[in-house]
């Protein structure tokens, strides 16, 4: 029997696995893989239930020069950089960055069927759902299943390293988590990825890693070879209809056991113990702190946090009375206090991750420059504001100047009206084949751009040669910015 | 048609998954392909099934021409008591039918060759050799009658269905554990005090469905993450604490630690290690023995590969391929009726059973499951069944804000469910307790932490029956647990109750929700939302969005029905300061019309709907076999609706349905069907 070595050599194990090696390298150390680029390269998507708060039709933050007639539907893009996000309540805590901030005003979820959360949430990251599914038997009802893995982990697949996924206190639709991640196995298989629902857990879990023992080590990478061993023997025996979940229970020990096996963790320097019931506000601190600990260490260069408080009380004093922050908070009515309401919960979040920012702003990163200009933090929602925007989202990026965004600029993205739509097709793909177009009212324009163009163009910037993301009837093109 | 065909031993191949110890072999390696239930096997175990009529009709025959050839042939110098082979099923001087109804059961090979025709030709290993060639005219004389008396078919006698073609069989599979199987099998194996490590699966709960369906069960990463830590700390518990443990690492022998490896290894995975897993296990420990790793470390070694094993956290279900179906073998049937109708792995009796290869027999299976089915273990297991189907565990965590979440303190919460629990205990498993009395009757359990909730007084901390007026409350669908769980925090929500009664209790399948469903509308000019009861303030909504009108027509008179209760379930006659609720209402589902003018007189129309009674059949029956929906299984709930409806619909009867169904110890060839 091999037992697990204590290194992976790179090298060796693409040498040895071919096209399979390529699998295991979202576990290798992020230097290794990045070859000889000494500027380390990270993102970190902070979801937040019902996105950032901008209405669709607020152009609060495009100024009053700006000339948006003059965008057409060509594609033309346009920015400026005299923008205030003061105006824009919700992202006022922004206007004291906004000199690292790009802002994409906005982009469109791919489709437009369902009640738009539930769909979103196997998309916005995969842009690979199908039209009309509104469930699936592995997700469960409120989830249809991708055929595509989602952004998250093809970034941390190519760039060779972790991605550390913390949903903060978020429940919906029976999931304590989102946006839904998912991976692609050796076999084709789209499983979904799992993720901490608290920072306590994850903090448990990377200090595991950290503090484990060398006979450990080697005693725990004896018994998951052991597995591997015995899994493959009896996946060769099962008929086709049991092999998938085997499959994804072989998938797992070789994910574990490669992990065990790589470098890095000892290195990993962790904060403080969260404690395990943490209120709102310090719990959001501890998961950015484990964020800001595994980016510096290199253990991690992808970071995926799914926000939306959910229990009583301490969420910054602003709810004590309800419980369910979907509903009762982010499902505001306009021009009602309950917007206010909201306007509060992004403002306190918003504050929270400009202060992050500034934080990486003033810390040195190993290749001399700050860490914020080395990461992307990507602002996101499954849909756009309390009214389900689908339309036009907002996504403010964070930093990220080192890979090639100009920040302190607001791009106007073009727009389209669905009743002269000029031969753009909007709508997706159905399982059985051909297309469908979607059923969304025709009152409004809306984006030319969608969630699957922003990672393509998030991809190039991050030096990956794609040209489109999920489903090609999702794409428009990569932004220009 | 599996119990017609058991008890009629139509089937013999369903009583061959004897532990296989070649004739001639050794009887310390386990032939795998039986034990996993891939190939059927030759027999040491005493029993013979018995011929059916039909094949009894081949029994001159077989006297007549077939047996003196066989003995001529030589096969009598070793298949007798004493022989070389007298261990084996097949024996000659056994009588006759019994000689003639062995050499049945062990004939179907995996491909639905003639296994006995392979082994006397010497394509399989006989240690006699070959005894007749494939080109000797009695070869195929002897394949015609075998072939002949195999397919021997009898008319049915009872008036079960016959569902033909395996109609109605679930696919092969594999069906992770829950987490209360899970803990079972850690108990019962390595003890009690092994629980406080027990890992979280985390499952996540489905609000409409079921939570056990075999194709959502898995172990994402993080689990598995903290499976392995936890399985250290069983580990290193069970390694310290048990004596066999302790008393190998004294000795300190590689081979001690091999035996207990192979020990606990049938244990926890439900059936004896393949010849090749005990290779593995072998080289396992060879390996960390050649690192230096210590006795301790060894020991605690064993039991982490025994425990975050496959084998350990899935049922397997495949069967052998034989005749168009999958034949589960003995330990897969062990672990099947095990976990289904106690939540627990296998006893000593199943395990013993199939490692005789005796339980698949018609006789001692009809026992083995009115064993399980008389132990109250089979009652709490359909209790589970029940809260799963109301989702009434989510009392135990649903939120509740202000008032209601001081009413609802941890103690009433628990005892809430622990209410439940008797209710079902009376009124599902008490002599007579049929469906409609099950769904509808006026009693119910508390004590003083739950009373407040039922609006009464304190009856001290023993759970008493009570009984309250009719048009207060009726069976589950009025008690404070499941109101509670369907409830916002602060608010009733109609509509979220009126979803989950026409999808969970009366099976209809409502549309997704359209794109515009949850845009904020303001109130039309004219209405006040202070002086509109919440279910005023719905109809002014839904009359002024037409797509919602549709569905909302249905939903909405459902969920007013039970405005009468509050976020906790205690009976109110208003809201909102005073406005007086009004809960009549009328709705169709399917050709069924409703009409009430509270909840209680609905509760009364569901407990006589055989919509309902049919959907709770259907949930019961996809509960059992970990099935999203009973919607591909025709047959086999029809058959189970046959069963419930000559037991005038006593409750309890399901289970004893269930246990008669071909799934028990059946899957399909393929899956395609299964959601």
């Amino acid at each position: 029997m091999k037992l697990l070595q204590k290194s992976i050599d790179r090298r060796r194990l693409l040498q040895n696995l071919g096209y399979g090696g390529a699998f295991f390298l979202p576990f290798l150390r992020s230097w290794e893989a990045q070859g000889q680029s000494a500027s380390p390269k990270r993102v970190l998507f902070v979801f937040l239930q019902h996105g950032w708060g901008r209405e669709y039709g607020d152009n609060d933050v495009i100024p009053v020069s700006f000339d948006a007639s003059s965008l057409n539907q060509s594609g033309d893009l346009q920015w400026t950089d005299q923008f205030s996000f003061l105006p824009n309540r919700e992202l006022a805590p922004l206007e004291s960055i906004k000199s690292y901030v790009t802002l994409l005003d906005g982009v469109r979820n791919c489709s437009y069927w369902g009640n738009a959360h539930d769909v979103s949430y196997s998309e916005i990251l995969t842009a690979t759902t199908y039209h009309g599914e509104r469930g699936s038997p592995e997700l469960g009802a409120q989830f249809p299943m991708p055929s595509g893995e989602s952004f998250d982990h093809y970034l941390a697949s190519q760039l060779g390293t972790h991605a550390l996924r913390i949903s903060h206190r978020y429940r919906s639709w029976g999931r304590s988590y989102h946006p839904l991640c998912f991976e692609r196995t050796r076999s084709g298989q789209i499983i979904e990825l799992p993720q901490f629902t608290s920072a306590y857990d994850a903090f448990q879990s990377l200090s595991g890693l950290t503090a484990q023992s060398a006979d450990d080590r080697v005693r725990r990478g004896s018994v998951l070879s052991a597995q591997k061993d015995d899994i493959q023997r009896l996946m060769a025996r099962l008929p086709a209809e049991a092999r998938p979940k085997l499959e994804e229970y072989l998938n797992r020990i070789e994910t574990l056991e490669t992990r065990l096996g790589s470098l890095g963790f000892e290195n990993l320097v962790l904060p403080a113990e969260p404690s395990s019931n943490l209120s709102f506000d310090p719990g959001f601190d501890a998961a950015l702190e484990l964020v800001k600990a595994t980016f510096a260490s290199n253990t991690h260069n992808v970071a995926v946090l799914g926000l939306g408080e959910s229990t009583q009380a301490d969420a910054f004093g602003k709810h004590a009375s309800q419980a369910d922050f979907h509903h009762y908070v982010a499902h505001y009515t306009p021009n009602t206090p309950s917007r206010d309401e909201f306007v509060a919960w992004v403002q306190a979040y918003a504050s929270k991750i400009a202060g992050f920012a500034q934080d990486l702003a003033t810390t040195d990163d190993i290749d001399g420059q700050n860490m914020l200009d080395n990461t992307m933090i990507v602002l996101l929602g499954e849909v756009g504001d309390g009214q389900h925007n689908r339309r036009k989202l907002a996504v403010p990026i964070i930093g990220g100047r080192s890979l090639g965004l100009q920040t302190g600029r607001t791009w106007l993205l073009p727009t389209f009206a669905p009743r002269n739509r000029g031969g753009f097709f909007w709508g997706a793909p159905l399982r059985s084949g051909g297309q469908h177009e979607s059923e969304i009212n025709y009152g409004r324009d809306l984006s030319l751009y969608t969630h699957a163009d922003l990672w393509t163009t998030l991809g190039q910037k991050f030096g990956m040669t794609i040209n489109s993301w999920g489903h090609q009837e999702y794409n428009y093109g990569a932004l220009a910015i | 048609m599996l119990r017609e065909t058991i008890l009629k031993g139509k089937h013999p191949v369903c009583l061959l998954f004897f532990i296989y110890l070649t004739a001639c072999g050794g009887k310390d390696v386990v032939d795998n392909r039986v034990v996993q239930g891939y190939e059927s096997g030759d027999s040491t175990g005493n029993a013979i099934p018995g011929l059916d009529t039909c094949q009894a009709d081949y029994t001159n025959q077989f006297v007549e021409q077939i047996r003196p050839e066989l003995t001529s042939r030589g096969c009598v110098g070793c298949h007798v008591e004493g022989g070389v082979a007298g261990t084996t099923s097949i024996r000659f001087d056994l009588s006759d039918e019994d000689l003639f109804a062995a050499i049945l059961a062990f004939d179907i090979g995996d491909n639905g060759d003639h296994r006995i025709l392979q082994k006397l030709s010497g394509s399989l290993a006989h240690t006699g050799g070959a005894l007749i060639a494939s080109t000797d005219p009695f070869y195929s004389v002897f394949e015609s009658f075998l072939s002949e008396a195999r397919h021997a078919s009898c008319s049915p006698e009872d008036s079960q269905l016959d569902c033909g073609d395996h109609e109605g069989l679930i696919g092969p599979r594999l069906w992770r554990l829950t987490q209360l199987q899970y803990e079972n099998t850690l108990r019962l194996v390595l003890g009690e005090e092994v629980l406080r490590y027990a890992t979280d699966l985390g499952d996540d709960y489905p609000t409409i469905g079921l939570s056990n369906t075999a194709t959502t069960l898995g172990l994402d990463l993080i689990v598995m993450e903290d499976i392995l830590t936890s399985n250290t700390e069983i580990a290193r518990h069970a390694v310290a604490q048990q004596s066999d443990w302790t008393n190998c690492m004294a000795a300190g022998e590689n081979g001690c630690f091999y035996n207990l490896g192979l020990s606990y290894g049938t244990r926890l995975w439900r059936r004896p290690l393949l010849p090749e897993e005990s290779q593995t296990l072998n080289g396992f420990i060879d390996d960390l023995a050649n690192q230096g790793q210590d006795r301790e470390s060894i020991g605690i070694a064993i039991m982490e590969y025994l425990l975050s094993s496959p084998n350990f956290w899935y049922r397997f279900e495949l069967g052998i391929a034989a005749d168009g179906v999958r034949e589960l073998g003995p330990y897969e049937v062990a672990s099947l009726l095990s976990y289904t109708f106690w939540n627990e792995p296998p006893d000593s009796t199943l395990i013993d059973l199939a490692a005789q290869g005796t339980l698949l027999t018609a006789q001692i299976l009809s026992q083995q499951l009115q064993r399980l089915l008389a132990d109250p273990k089979a009652e709490v297991s359909f209790s589970h069944f029940i809260r799963d189907w109301l989702k009434l565990d989510g009392i135990i965590t649903v939120e509740k804000s202000g008032s209601y979440g001081q009413t609802l303190t941890e103690s009433a919460r628990q005892d809430l469910l622990a209410s439940v629990d008797r209710y079902i205990q009376v009124k599902v498993f008490e002599e007579g307790a049929d469906f409609s009395n099950f769904m509808s009757d006026q009693h119910a359990f508390i004590n003083s932490n739950t009373a407040p909730l039922f609006g009464l007084s304190s009856v001290g901390m023993t759970q008493s029956m009570v009984r309250h007026p009719v048009e207060h409350r009726r069976g589950l669908l009025t008690h404070p647990a499941f109101l509670s769980t369907i409830s916002n925090p602060g608010s009733t929500n109609i509509v979220r109750r009126g979803v989950f009664l026409l999808e969970q209790v009366l099976g209809v399948e409502l549309p997704a929700p359209p794109p515009s469903a949850q845009e904020s509308i303001t109130l039309p000019d004219g209405f006040d939302a202070d002086t509109l009861t919440s279910r005023q303030l719905l109809e002014v909504y839904h009359s002024h969005r037409s797509e919602c009108s549709g569905c909302h027509n249905m939903i909405d008179p459902v969920g007013s029905a039970f405005e009468n209760y509050d976020p906790t379930g205690l009976f109110r006659t208003t809201e909102k300061q005073g406005l007086a609720i009004d809960a009549a209402g009328r709705f169709d589902a399917g050709n069924e019309s409703f009409a009430f003018d509270n909840a209680t007189e609905l509760i009364g129309q569901l407990a006589e709907s055989e919509r309902v009674r049919d959907h709770f059949l259907g949930l019961s029956f996809a509960y059992f076999f970990g099935l999203s929906s009973s919607e591909h299984y025709q047959c086999e709930t029809d058959r189970l609706e046959q069963e419930f409806a000559l037991a005038g619909y006593e409750v309890r009867s399901l289970l004893q349905g269930l246990s008669k169904l071909d799934n028990i110890s059946r899957r399909a060839l393929t899956g395609d069907a299964q959601p």
